[in-house]
């Protein structure tokens, strides 16, 4: 056992590695479905890391929802557009290529930025030194035998609110799915 | 299906039917009895299902079986001079990789039954003999077609994507691979180093990862540049994404009533016979003779648990009936169907990626069949009441082996359990019956149309699901309270 705890920190370089470097690649490719494929290459390495992290459910969750969604992605990108004339509209989008750069760069760093704030917010080195009682108690409650139940009874109690609203999106995505895909009938 | 005898015969121009006869002498099915025929079909099965196993636990045993034992006792006894830690590890990874390496031996030889398997049955279905030509009643036919296959030439296709077509059929096969370790967890009753394989999430685990094959097929039609092939991936995504619905429903009724994600922990709950069984409603059976007993007022009891027997029986039928979808079996083959689209998403793929591609699909029905019989028919229990099966199991735990004649090896013999071979043979049996049923259906039902396939899936099965798994809740609050 001591071995493999000290081998144990190598997978975590070799998951992140793959999913930074299928990340590069899903924004780097200009083919529409080999960046959808490296995009699942990506979120496969961070389903890894979460079974690293023993968040199996987590990990499972990500698999499920985001392997399968990518592929509709995937699906519709080769039922919905050309991929010749998308290439060709890109360049007549009503942004210019500098503005769409600086949204990027100032969303993805508002995202990262709230992140790393939860992230830092939780001091992680004394959660881990909590005994079971106390555990119990503390805002992040860590793997345990029920923790299953304990997801589902939480969803549908405390946040049933973002839980609901999340189906709403969900349906809103639907809607306007079947709007954009029927814009030529009307 | 059908196998050719004598190619270079076949080949010539003129093929005088007499003469091909005299090289191998044929006989019809009309000359042999049905019932000769399906014990013949019997006797290859019990070889092939006792190779698969030997082949299985042989190498699970070599990585699991008293391998701390070896490295912590016997090792250091005999390389004194080397650090016992390093024992310790070596222990340690034989154990982790006990699992890996069963999985890695019985896909490929239990693919290898499975066809011959399908192809043998399907001939009794359908009044034919089937392969008889290699080996004892063309026992040896499908090793002879996987050797094919290594030897054929690897071709791709001009402009197609070299990357995603090298990729795709290795993509598909992982998954079905990964998927397989959970299941050993159980066929091996938790044996050593098998723990390492039994997740607590093992069921969602398993439909999350098969979940990815879809992405394979459609990588492999994409990758071709073949229209066909496009078409195929295409109508896999689609078909995928609307059975996944009533197969994950059905199965989310059966966590419900089993009360555990974990599939160990399901077929433990099943334990006792076939009454107990979540196909006849897990024990609650014997209730449904309220309804005869209408002067004691328990009429609606009974009713309640009719209505619950009933729902679990279609439950299962819903389930088979998606898991095929899912696996891309006939009726539901609409991704590789021939008479429409050449050969669907493989039509580009040759000698060993085609092989892969094979391998990856009977690995799959495989797996769904092991779901199947898991979730409903008891999994790794024996139909016997739990006070049998416990004597059982006492009996074959413990069990002290002394041979003289190894000397220090004598320690390894000690305290064994044998209990697996039981469990694991229970659950084989079950699976294989399970498939049987797959060939069955195949062989009776026509293939549906694509149009039909999405009607059959969003229409009927996916709100006759969701009725299900009300009812479910509702009658489940009332039958275990």
């Amino acid at each position: 056992m001591q071995f493999l705890a000290t081998i144990s920190s190598l997978p975590f370089y070799i998951l992140a590695t793959i999913s930074i470097i299928c990340a590069l690649g899903m924004i780097l490719n200009p083919n529409l479905v080999r960046a959808g494929f490296t995009l699942i290459g990506s979120f496969i390495g961070i389903a890894g890391l979460y079974f690293l992290l023993n968040a199996n459910f987590v990990a499972v969750s990500q698999v499920l929802i985001y392997a399968v969604g990518i592929v509709l992605v995937i699906v519709f990108a080769v039922m919905l557009c050309s991929l010749k004339e998308e290439a060709h509209n890109i360049k007549e989008s009503v942004f210019s290529s500098k503005a769409r750069v600086t949204f990027a760069v100032l969303i993805s760093s508002l995202v990262f930025a709230v992140l790393s704030f939860v992230i830092r917010s939780q001091d992680w080195q004394a959660i881990a030194k909590l005994t079971g009682a106390e555990r119990q108690s503390s805002l992040v409650q860590l793997v345990d035998d029920k923790y299953l139940s304990q997801i589902g009874f939480l969803m549908l109690n405390k946040y049933i609110l973002p839980f609901e609203l999340v189906s709403v999106l969900l349906l809103i995505v639907l809607v306007g799915t079947i709007l954009l895909s029927k814009k030529d009938i009307k | 299906m059908n196998s050719s005898y004598n190619v270079k015969a076949m080949n010539s121009k003129a093929v005088d039917l007499n003469l091909l006869s005299s090289f191998h002498p044929r006989e019809t099915f009309a000359q042999r009895s049905a019932l000769v025929q399906a014990f013949k079909f019997f006797i290859l099965a019990v070889v092939w299902l006792s190779i698969i196993f030997v082949v299985a636990a042989g190498a699970g045993l070599t990585f699991a079986w008293k391998a701390p034992f070896v490295f912590n006792e016997l090792m250091p006894t005999w390389f004194p001079a080397i650090d016992k830690q390093i024992f310790k590890n070596l222990a340690d990874i034989h154990a982790y990789l006990a699992p890996t390496v069963v999985v890695a031996t019985i896909i490929p030889v239990n693919a290898l039954f499975m066809v011959l398997c399908e192809r043998k049955f399907l001939s009794l279905l359908t009044v034919r003999i089937g392969p008889d030509a290699v080996g004892p009643n063309g026992g040896l036919q499908t090793l002879a077609d996987a050797l094919k296959l290594l030897f054929k030439e690897d071709t791709v296709p001009k402009n197609s994507d070299p990357i995603l077509f090298f990729l795709a059929p290795a993509l598909f096969f992982a998954p079905s691979m990964v998927v397989f370790l959970p299941l050993l967890a159980v066929a091996a009753n938790r044996l050593g180093g098998f723990i390492y394989a039994d997740l607590d999430i093992s069921l969602i685990f398993i439909l999350g990862f098969l979940s990815l094959g879809t992405m394979s097929l459609v990588m492999a039609g994409w990758a071709s540049n073949n229209k066909y092939s496009l078409m195929g991936g295409l109508r896999a995504a689609s078909q995928a994404i609307s059975y996944e619905i009533p197969l994950v429903l059905a199965i989310i009724s059966v966590i419900m009533l089993s009360g555990s994600v974990n599939l160990f922990e399901i077929s433990e709950a099943q334990a006792g016979g076939i009454l107990n069984w979540n196909l006849l409603g897990n024990g609650e059976l014997p209730r449904i003779l309220n309804l005869f007993a209408s002067t004691n007022g328990n009429f609606f009891d009974g009713f309640v648990t009719l209505v619950y027997v009933i729902l679990c029986v279609s439950l299962f039928l819903i389930f088979i009936t998606a898991s095929t979808a899912e696996v891309n079996r006939i009726p539901f083959d609409i991704p590789e169907a021939e008479s429409e689209l050449v050969s669907g998403f493989n039509t580009e793929f040759s000698g060993m990626k085609f092989a892969l591609f094979f391998l990856a699909e009977y690995t799959n029905l495989f797996i769904a069949s092991a779901i199947a019989s898991i979730l409903f028919l008891g999994g790794s229990h024996l139909p016997i009441s739990i006070e049998a099966e416990q004597a059982l199991y006492s009996a074959l735990t413990n069990i002290n082996i002394s041979l003289p004649v190894i000397g220090t090896f004598n320690g390894m013999f000690e305290g064994l359990n044998f209990v697996w071979v039981i469990t694991s043979v229970t659950l084989l049996v079950k699976i294989y019956l399970m498939f049987l049923v797959a060939i069955w259906v195949r062989a009776t039902l026509p293939r549906l149309r694509q149009d039909q396939l999405m009607e059959f899936g969003w229409k009927y099965l996916i709100p006759l699901t969701l009725a299900i798994l009300f009812l479910m809740a509702i009658i489940l609050e009332y039958i275990k309270s």
